[in-house]
């Protein structure tokens, strides 16, 4: 077993299997407590969007701040629950997160299988998530 | 604080100008790291991309420029909300969501309008 690591942060195991570190995307109540530059990024705020692409606090919009945002990926209205990508570790630890490289069920344009390193699990541990991928990629073999 | 030299910037910038060199539109979710900007939630990709040298910021700081792109390959029917600049081995650069979503059909290509990497002075 071929364990690689391309940079101090990803890892892989003869590319069947990667580990790479990187931020949680947490879910928080969307407020303006947690809108905050202090609690999520600045990119957090309403009529941006979250990590999973829905405007934030579309209710409060005027008609003509509905007009200019694009909200065909959702809506999070004040109150709902938003996605964040927690990148600088305010309220969670970043994982160390392993990736499977798998057929991803889509086909290209030559009707192939497209594959992709598609998240099997996540680990706050360096050394098992070491040990997971490990263990996976030998399984693969 | 009131000043810092341009040139402590620049020098972090120009990570971005001579690691820069693949930008992907991201679907699903925002990317996290570096197999995600580039596997997981990718949709598409441009290669071979020359990031422009350190210049004074719209408002203050200092900031690169990613150059429009109009040939971009899409790889997968997808609606793209962000993008990422890596430099397509394992560094993860910047990511950040596209001022609209777009939908993309696999097989076509995908243009971006340029996009700015600003650091912006301290307050």
């Amino acid at each position: 077993m071929n364990e690689n690591w391309l940079n101090e942060n990803l890892c892989s195991f003869d590319e069947k299997v990667r580990v790479e570190i990187g931020p949680q995307i947490i879910e928080m109540p969307c407020n303006d407590d947690n809108l905050r530059n202090e609690v999520t990024h600045p990119n957090y705020r309403k009529g941006g969007r979250d990590a999973l692409g829905r405007i934030i606090k579309y209710n409060e919009l005027t008609d003509d701040e509905r007009d200019q945002v694009d909200a065909s990926m959702g809506v999070v209205n004040d109150g709902e629950t938003m996605a964040c990508v927690d990148w600088r570790e305010k309220h969670a630890p970043k994982l160390w997160k392993v990736y499977k490289w798998v057929d991803s069920g889509e086909k290209d344009k030559q009707g192939k299988p497209v594959f992709r390193w598609t998240k099997i699990n996540e680990f706050v541990d360096k050394a098992e998530a070491l040990e997971f991928a490990k263990a996976t990629a030998e399984g693969m073999q | 604080m009131p000043f810092i030299s341009d040139e402590v910037f620049d020098q972090g910038l120009d990570y971005a100008d001579t690691n820069g060199t693949r930008i992907d539109i991201n679907y699903t979710a925002e990317p996290t790291n570096y197999t995600e900007a580039t596997s997981t939630n990718s949709c598409g990709n441009k290669t071979g991309l020359n990031t422009g040298a350190t210049e004074p910021g719209d408002t203050d700081g200092r900031k690169v420029v990613v150059p429009a792109i109009t040939d971009g390959s899409v790889t997968a029917t997808q609606t793209a909300g962000w993008w990422s600049l890596t430099d397509g081995t394992s560094l993860f650069i910047a990511a950040g969501a596209l001022s609209a979503t777009q939908g993309v059909t696999s097989g076509n290509t995908f243009t971006l309008d340029a996009i700015n990497i600003t650091i912006r002075d301290a307050a």
